[in-house]
């Protein structure tokens, strides 16, 4: 049964059915034609009980007093066919007037009877009111679905119902996402971490050895050992660096489809947060079992040793420094200067006691070796200079050092001895020689003094102040060449730097 | 006047037709561009909960693959981080542990000193600490007055710059300021006399 059939059925009348003698006689009122054919065929259809039936019951007995009338007008008016006898007769009426009326004037329709009288209920109505009750419901139904769906303005009737919400579902795999990547994450910073640390290792039995092979003042098979073995450290530096980059330099975040983040940007700076989050509760929490396990020192000092790495780790998950150096270096194409410089960089850039250590390191002065300048320096003025023969051949003695690493201060004091008077002139060659070092600034003397005779030979006193230049301390191309004399000696002073022959001389004469 | 109502009910119903054709399409429409809409948000929440999914087992297996090279190598890096401790331990203490570093400059004496090469040290005095600018570290600073011989001078002021490789495990040093002076007869015999202030470093915790 169709839902047209069954709203037919609940109406008050019937629909495409002949209807009953008290609906007929109202068709009659109303001017409508009678039914035939089929329509005549359901006539035997009880009638139903209707408001329009109990008025025409009202008005029958008036009917029924005209019924002769309207045969016989019906009859004599074959034109009005369609109407029934009382109102083709009051028509017949109205079109002449006079002419035809052949009985009396035609009774009025009581139209008053009509009061109170309602057409039939419009099936397209019902319809429309059912159809736009179903779309309002089932709009009801899709805001509420995508409501619990989409959003969370339903999560406690979701939640207590148990209903599946693709949001909830999917927030829930993106904690799941930003757990598994931060624990990712961990583990290639510990890795990373553990791989800058083989870097500072190395690195500063690298240092070590490079402050060896350029130190002048070490024995050349040392030095030469100390080129061999930072050959060595350099394959694992480098190593250890590549590793460190790969571990590093990779994507901490991973886009995840969620509303509240506008700037897939921002992934990156959540996940760094979330890793510097976790790593620092590892931290925390290890060094707190560490204070509680304090009385078993050996498991303390595990602990506390993981604590420490796990804080110096994640000193690492925002340095940007680090990661642009571990990205943009061709390890490989460094030179043993740069690659010092490399180690250094890392060292103060990777917060941890070396680079503590590093920093002192790199303040500090390398005196032996700025000694051994002065002495070099010396003997380009002097040929023999401290090998014992200044009593003999005359030369330049020193008898005190003063070196002051805050100020960067050296104050030399000695004495020159010539037995060919030019005492003056090797001062000032030294002093000429040591302005000329890289190494030294500032050197200078204003006063003068010379005592003796030619038989004695002729003493004069030096005092010199000299600046040491402390970046070309750190760039070992300025380092001068032992072998080299200085152009200007030979050509300007007329000191002879290769003196009298020192053969047959005692040297403490 | 009966009349006139009832065509006006009529009308109504008619009306009535008319205004709920028209809510129906409009209800409709609107639901129809809410669902839409709606369904589009909720095919791409849909699809990423898929993808999501497949994201969730790459994860997955990434990480146990990053786990188990961590969990392979821990030994070493254990190992490597132990043996970093263990020299900054000496190197870069924890506390001034000035007696340690006495008996490393007496340790160094007596590997230095020979009757032909002289080298000893006559007095160490320790000052008040001192802690860097930045608050990074400590350092205890000592004067030491020492005879040597030029050899034994040269080596102890490597000795002294070399100091804080964790491969040597010298306590960090740091020479501030070196005072010689030799004396005609000293000089002669190869003997330097010198006053040295020297800065000993250690963490500052």
């Amino acid at each position: 049964m169709s839902f047209l059939e069954k709203i037919r059925e609940k109406l008050p009348f019937e629909i495409g059915k002949s209807e009953t003698s008290e609906g007929k006689e109202a068709n009659l009122l109303l001017g409508k034609p009678e039914p035939f054919g089929d329509e005549k065929l359901s006539a035997n259809v009880p009638p139903k009980k209707n408001l329009i039936g109990a008025l025409l019951d009202k008005i029958r007995p008036k009917r029924e007093k005209t019924s002769a009338l309207d045969a016989a007008d019906a009859l004599a008016a074959p034109g009005e066919e369609g109407y029934s006898p009382l109102i083709a007769s009051a028509l017949k009426t109205e079109k002449s007037p006079t002419d035809e009326r052949i009985l009396d004037a035609p009774p009025e329709i009581d139209e008053s009877l009509l009061e109170g009288v309602e057409p039939p209920k419009s099936i397209l109505l019902y319809v429309m009111k059912g159809a736009f009750a179903f779309i309002v419901v089932l709009g009801i139904v899709a805001i509420l679905f995508f409501m619990s769906q989409t959003t969370h303005r339903l999560d406690f009737v979701t939640n207590s119902l148990n209903i599946p919400s693709v949001l909830d579902e999917l927030d829930k795999e993106n904690a799941e996402i930003k757990d598994l990547q931060t624990e990712l994450n961990i583990y290639r910073f510990l890795q990373g971490k553990f791989y800058l640390n083989q870097v500072s290792y190395y690195g500063d039995e690298y240092l070590r050895n490079y402050y060896i092979k350029w130190n002048s003042t070490i024995p050349e098979e040392e030095r030469k050992a100390a080129l061999a073995e930072m050959t060595k450290l350099k394959e694992k530096i480098v190593k250890a660096f590549d590793l460190a980059a790969e571990k590093l330099t990779k994507k901490k975040g991973i886009v995840l489809i969620d509303l509240s983040i506008e700037d897939d940007s921002q992934y990156e700076v959540i996940f760094e947060n979330l890793l510097s989050q976790k790593l620092e509760e590892k931290a925390s929490g290890l060094a707190s079992e560490s204070a509680n396990e304090a009385a078993s020192e050996d498991v303390g000092s595990t602990v506390d040793s993981g604590g420490k790495l796990y804080s110096q780790t994640r000193q690492l998950v925002s340095n940007t420094e680090l990661f642009a150096l571990l990205q943009n270096t061709n390890i490989k194409a460094l030179d043993e200067h740069e690659f010092k410089d490399l180690i250094k960089q890392i060292n103060s850039i990777v917060e941890n006691e070396l680079g503590s250590i590093q920093k002192i390191k790199e303040a500090r002065i390398n005196w032996s070796d700025i000694m051994n300048q002065i002495e070099l320096v010396t003997s380009y003025v002097d040929q023999y200079f401290s090998e014992g023969y200044y009593e003999a051949l005359g030369g330049i003695q020193y008898t005190s050092y003063d070196f002051d690493t805050s100020t960067g201060e050296i104050t030399i004091t000695g004495v020159t001895k010539r037995y060919d008077t030019t005492n003056f002139t090797m001062i000032t060659n030294l002093i000429d020689q040591l302005n000329a070092s890289s190494y030294f600034t500032g050197v200078e003397m204003k006063s003068f003094t010379k005592s003796g005779s030619a038989d004695e030979g002729y003493t004069s006193t030096l005092s010199l102040k000299v600046q040491l230049q402390k970046e070309a301390l750190e760039d070992p191309d300025d380092k001068i060449v032992p072998d080299a004399i200085p152009e200007f000696l030979e050509k300007e002073t007329g000191v002879s730097v290769s003196g009298i022959s020192v053969s047959g001389i005692n040297k403490n004469e | 006047m009966a009349k006139v109502n009832y065509q006006e009910i009529i009308d109504k119903q008619k009306r009535g037709i008319t205004f709920y054709t028209v809510l129906c399409v409009l209800f409709v429409g609107l639901i129809g561009a809410y669902t839409y809409f709606n369904w589009v948000d909720y095919s791409l929440h849909k699809e990423a909960v898929a993808q999501n999914e497949t994201v969730i087992q790459d994860l997955k297996s990434q990480t146990v693959s990053e786990k188990s090279e961590y969990q392979n190598q821990k030994k070493l890096f254990d190992d490597l981080s132990d043996g970093i401790d263990a020299s900054l331990k000496e190197v870069f203490p924890a506390g001034d542990d000035y007696t340690e570093l006495t008996r490393a400059f007496d340790h160094f004496e007596s590997e230095t000193d020979r009757n032909n090469n002289k080298f000893v040290i006559s007095n160490i005095e320790y000052q008040d600490i001192q802690v860097s600018e930045d608050g990074a570290y400590k350092c205890l600073p000592l004067r030491m007055t020492i005879s040597s011989s030029e050899e034994n001078f040269t080596k102890f002021l490597q000795y002294i710059e070399k100091s804080g490789s964790l491969l040597d495990k010298v306590r960090l040093m740091d020479i501030q300021s070196i005072h010689m002076s030799f004396d005609e007869s000293e000089n002669s015999s190869g003997v330097i006399n010198f006053s040295v202030k020297i800065n000993a470093y250690f963490q500052n915790i």
